[in-house]
């Protein structure tokens, strides 16, 4: 674009009249579950609906939405030149009755239509269980500019410069503005509005839950390369309009938003002074305005964009090269009052016309004050996939599998974004171009899903009858979801896969075996009102999670308290989807409880632990283990967000990573094993005592499993700016052969050599580590193929008196 | 602490713990004693979870707005860091939000995962007065809350930095009314109970209170004063509390005897009782309930 191109564009904005409610209060965002994927085949529609059922509890039904980009030309009656070329309008009347004089004044008046019909939906709203408000009636338009209304508009805008597809979309969003500010003005009567007007891309919401929408508009065979979903809990108001529920669009975008800004009227100035002018009424539709502003008036390259949004902070600022530094300054200076201030986490799907493909962007805020999970698998279809909650992602790729066995249902790899970081600026892109899928981080840096060379498939016999050879087949079986790490990277989804299935397959059929003849005692939600006592200590409860939902009195938690009241102490527990509590509520002196999890568990599990000891086989989500008093939690995975918040006690060993902000204020002597790292804040507040006169501590090993399956040091042990800040108590033992961590990256703490006691506290816990992990301590001790003494691999961060914390008077 | 739950006991009330923990000293009177879960979630187990009726979450209190609790180094003896187990002598600061909750549906969780490990507890949620308590008021309704606590900036507090004292969030005369409407407006207020605290000091002041719309107020320093408080601001310190009440050092701590204290503490409601009835009975009505919402018999006078 020529120099004045953007200024030009923002200045033809000046004829459209500002919303008159301007001045009036926005709803609050509140929170949300929001879940995005991208494939290099299109996927129907009715695969996100499982996600989004299992989200339910991130929303409260008054709002929800999808948005799919990539669409298939022959599904909605047009050819691909026109899916290519032509913009795709989308008009919901809510008074249908307006219908005629919307489209003669906003549509064929200067609109080229090629197509235009109204959608599929069921005929009676009431079919779908639970809507309570009938969806509005939504019309699609296959349309382009008139030529001569944009010639007229081109020349009284002098926007001759531009690229004329430029003036076109510029032209495309006023007319939306426009009809939007006339037939839907958030406080006035409410008759239609344009949901989205991209290319190759549709929007479709409702005053619902999002699977709803999917449901109404029969969008189940609907097949697109990109699909993004929300599910909103807005904390005001009792009936809801439409057009406050997200995805919001942009040009091309569609975005939806789990979390909050506190500097709405401050971003809502920013735009004004660029005659943009928001008109739901939510704070979120700010951020894709915004978006729409950087990408396509300024043209700001993605990482750019990204920057304005999530700047680069502290540590991971002064890490950048020098160039970078200044133009992120720079950016940071014009964007500090438009730069969304909250905990916030973005899924933006877009289609991407510069470079012909289509986009599906995560991208977190600096703090990292929302979950997010990254994913992707490949199986001779590559899929990506971003949401607030694992087992969102987990439930659509189990929904995949049922119909396609290329997919499996857990992916290749997990992921979190580190906001704001100079490793990979807090943002991922998945970008599908020509039957193919990329992912890059904010920095274009191409992230690898090179699959090594083929290995032996994991073949696994098939289980045979006998309660003695039912142990030895769950020993085997568990083993090898236990050690799927050691796989190269390419079978460990599809060992978990065989595995969990034999495993699966073992206990549905338990309950045709004889009751007196084994162990192992089978329930699930149609038996559960049957469950007596068990006829010994010995005897295991073997629970079948799926269809308990996820909290109340009649959650699988809940269930498991009744149980371990009727004397049951052993558990087995699978098919996890995603419900919450696991482990909660089993109280102090549940010594001998033992609990096995497996699947796809969800938030909150293990918190308050006191006592029993659960092992997870695969990751773990957010608040995992908070208030932990006693007792023992290991697991096979990753943890998420505030794992050990506010621990006392107890001892955890993690074989991957954890999140953001692990032990944070905790006390007392808890004892953690992480073999990975944390994306920051470990062990904020830690207030422990001294481990050597038995108080609590964290190892952080910093080692991970490369795509061959070997244990290989991460870049660093510890990449984040905030390492044990205003710790008073407690200790790190880092594994950092190389030093790489530096005093820079705490926050009033100090580094030192271990000394020989240290050492003699610590090596039980990598002993166990090893045992239940097989990361051998002599590997641990290992660094660039010599064994060191341990002083030389080990360092400890230990705990300073800090003025702050030594008694100030006010 | 011993006296107020006695007292609290005695009158078929509640006392709570406060944020540190609870107190095995406490346990005989579990049936009166609110247990509080704050951002540092000191002293929180399962155990303290399971026994109490009513569970309080203090997201924030009046008196210092937007920050956690304070308890600084000098309080901080032995036998406190032993309960809250932490290091002695080091101040120990609330973080300012609750980790886990940075969200509406965050706080949904939080509630649910406490009702997972106590079914039958009520749910208390404590915050300050900004702008928007009302959406607060709503989202912590549909989230699970069956108490609302709104504190306001007049209260006194333990430790808190003289900026934040008075100078952050809404006069509860304010919050109160409008938290009341609101939860009208969305057809709730029956649904929800709407306590207020800070600076109630009298009798009249509850009655102010449920005037403009709480269903009850929560009392602080008062009980304090009935103790023989003399408001000399040291509560802050080790040994500053001349008369043995805000401190946690054992000498001092001996100065109350549980019984006297719990006397005085009875006679104080035992007086604003009196006081109520009389207040009610002059203005013609036959139940404190009445009153809810009765701002029509409030006058406002700017202090003259």
């Amino acid at each position: 674009m020529a120099d004045r191109d953007g200024f030009r564009l923002i200045e033809s904005k000046k004829r459209l009249a500002p919303p008159e409610h301007r001045s009036r209060k926005h709803a609050m965002e509140g929170g949300c579950g929001v879940v995005g994927l991208a494939c290099s085949e299109q996927i129907s529609g009715r695969h996100l609906m499982q996600s989004l059922i299992q989200m339910h509890n991130r929303g409260n039904s008054k709002g929800g939405g999808v948005a799919a980009f990539g669409l298939n030309p022959a599904q909605l009656g047009v050819s691909p030149q026109i899916i290519e070329e032509d913009y795709i309008l989308q008009v919901a009347y809510l008074d249908p009755g307006c219908r005629e004089e919307v489209e003669t004044e906003f549509i064929f008046s200067c609109l080229e239509i090629d197509e235009h019909y109204r959608l599929p939906s069921l005929s009676d709203f009431r079919e779908v269980k639970g809507l309570e408000m009938e969806p509005p009636e939504v019309w699609r338009y296959f349309c382009r500019v008139r030529k001569e209304v944009l010639d007229h508009f081109i020349l009284t805008n002098s926007l001759e410069t531009l690229a004329r597809e430029k003036a076109e979309e510029e032209f495309i969003t006023q007319n939306t503005f426009a009809l939007n500010n006339k037939y839907y003005s958030s406080l006035g009567e409410k008759r239609a509005f344009i949901l989205s007007h991209g290319r190759n891309m549709f929007i479709l919401k409702i005053v619902g839950y999002a699977e709803q929408v999917i449901e109404y508009y029969q969008l189940e065979s609907l097949e697109a390369h990109v699909w993004i979903g929300h599910q909103r809990y807005p904390t005001k108001g009792r009936v809801w309009h439409p057009g406050g529920a997200h995805p919001f669009m942009g040009m091309n975008e569609a975005l939806v938003h789990n979390g909050d800004f506190a500097n709405y009227h401050s971003i809502a100035e920013f735009l004004a002074q660029r005659n943009i002018f928001p008109l739901f009424l939510t704070d979120t539709e700010v951020s894709v305005l915004l978006f729409d502003l950087f990408h396509r008036i300024y043209e700001y390259p993605l990482e750019y964009i990204i920057e304005a949004l999530a700047p680069t902070t502290e540590r991971d600022f002064h890490l950048l090269p020098e160039k970078k530094k200044k133009i992120y300054r720079a950016i940071q200076a014009s964007h500090i009052h438009s730069s969304p201030d909250g905990p916030w986490f973005f899924i933006i799907g877009q289609t991407n016309t510069r470079e012909k493909s289509f986009k599906l962007l995560g991208i977190t805020d600096t703090s990292m004050l929302r979950p997010q999970v990254f994913a992707f698998q490949e199986n001779g279809v590559r899929i990506g996939l971003v949401a607030s909650e694992k087992q969102a992602i987990d439930a659509l790729l189990r929904s995949l599998h049922a119909e396609d066995k290329r997919f499996l249902p857990y992916a290749d790899m997990y992921w979190n974004a580190r906001g704001g970081s100079h490793t990979d600026g807090g943002a991922f892109i998945f970008s599908v171009k020509d039957n193919d899928l990329t992912i890059t981080d904010k920095f274009g840096r191409r992230i690898s899903t090179k699959k090594e060379h083929d290995c032996p498939s994991v073949s696994l016999s098939a289980p045979k009858a006998q309660d003695r050879e039912i142990t030895e087949k769950l020993v085997e079986f568990t083993d090898v979801i236990d050690s799927r790490w050691r796989l190269p990277i390419k079978e460990r989804a599809k060992a978990l896969t065989a595995a969990e299935s034999h495993l699966n397959q073992i206990f549905l059929s338990l309950p045709e075996r004889d009751r007196t003849k084994t162990r192992y005692h089978y329930t699930d939600w149609e038996k559960k009102d049957t469950l007596d006592s068990p006829q010994s200590e010995q005897e295991i409860l073997v629970v079948n999670c799926v269809r308990f939902p996820s909290e109340g009195d009649r959650s699988i938690s809940r269930f498991m308290v009744k149980a371990l009241q009727l004397g049951w102490k052993n558990f087995i527990t699978f098919n996890w989807r995603g419900q919450r509590f696991c482990g909660c509520g089993l109280g102090p002196g549940s010594e001998d409880v033992r609990i096995d999890v497996f699947g796809s568990s969800g938030d909150y599990l293990g918190s308050g632990l006191d006592g029993a000891e659960i092992a997870v086989h695969e990751s773990v989500q957010d608040q995992v283990a908070q208030i932990m008093k006693s007792g023992k939690l290991v697991i096979y995975g990753d943890a998420g967000q505030t794992f050990m918040y506010g621990a006392k006690g107890g001892e955890a060993y993690v074989l991957g990573n954890a999140a953001g902000r692990p032990l944070i204020n905790a006390v007392g002597a808890p004892r953690v094993v992480i073999n990975g790292t944390c994306l920051d804040y470990l062990a904020e507040s830690f207030m422990a005592g001294n481990p050597l006169e038995g108080g609590g501590f964290v190892v952080l090993n910093g080692i991970t499993f490369n795509p061959k399956g070997e244990i290989v040091e991460l870049d660093s042990p510890y990449p984040g700016g905030n390492l044990f800040s205003l710790a008073s108590g407690g200790a790190i033992y880092i594994r950092d052969p190389f030093g790489r961590v530096e005093e820079g990256q705490l926050n009033g703490g100090r580094l030192t050599e271990l000394s020989d006691e240290d050492w003699a506290l610590i090596l039980p816990y990598l002993k166990e580590n090893e045992r239940l992990f097989k990361i051998p301590v002599k590997r641990l001790l290992t660094a660039n193929g010599e064994v060191l003494p341990f002083e030389k691999v080990y360092r400890k961060v230990e705990a300073v008196e800090l003025k702050i914390l030594a008694g100030i008077h006010y | 602490m011993l006296s107020r739950a006695i007292a609290a006991k005695t009158w078929q009330t509640f006392t709570s713990t406060g944020e540190g923990g609870y107190p095995e000293e406490l346990v005989p009177y579990k049936d009166h004693v609110i247990t509080q879960i704050a951002t540092g979630l000191f002293g929180v187990r399962e155990e303290t979870i399971s026994r109490a009726p009513i569970i309080e979450f203090k997201y924030a209190q009046g008196a210092k707005p937007g920050l956690g609790g304070h308890l600084l180094g000098d309080k901080n003896t032995p036998a406190v860091a032993r309960k809250r187990e932490a290091v002695p002598w080091t101040s120990l600061f609330s973080p300012f939000p609750f980790h886990s909750v940075y969200s509406v549906e965050d706080h949904k969780k939080h509630i649910d995962w406490v009702k997972t490990i106590n079914p039958e507890a009520l749910i208390s949620v404590k915050v300050s007065t900004p702008s928007d308590v009302d959406m607060v008021a709503v989202g912590s309704y549909y989230a699970g809350a069956n108490i609302i606590n709104l504190d306001g900036g007049y209260g006194g507090t333990g430790a808190a930095p003289e900026i934040a004292k008075k100078n952050i969030a809404m006069p509860i005369e304010y919050a109160i009314p409008k938290v009341h409407r609101f939860l009208i407006e969305e057809g709730i207020r029956d649904e929800i109970v709407l306590l207020a605290s800070g600076g109630i000091r009298t009798a009249d002041d509850t009655a102010k209170s449920i005037a403009l719309g709480a269903d009850g107020v929560i009392i602080g320093t008062s009980e304090l004063v009935a103790l023989g408080c003399v408001r000399c601001g040291n509560c802050e310190s080790g040994r500053g509390c001349p008369r043995g009440i805000a401190t946690t050092d054992p000498e001092l701590g001996q100065l109350i005897d549980p019984d006297w204290g719990a006397q005085r503490i009875i006679n104080l409601y035992a007086a604003w009782q009196k006081r109520l009835r009389l207040l009610l009975h002059r203005l013609g009505l036959k139940d404190i309930q009445a009153l809810r919402g009765r701002t029509d018999l409030l006058r406002y006078s700017d202090g003259r």
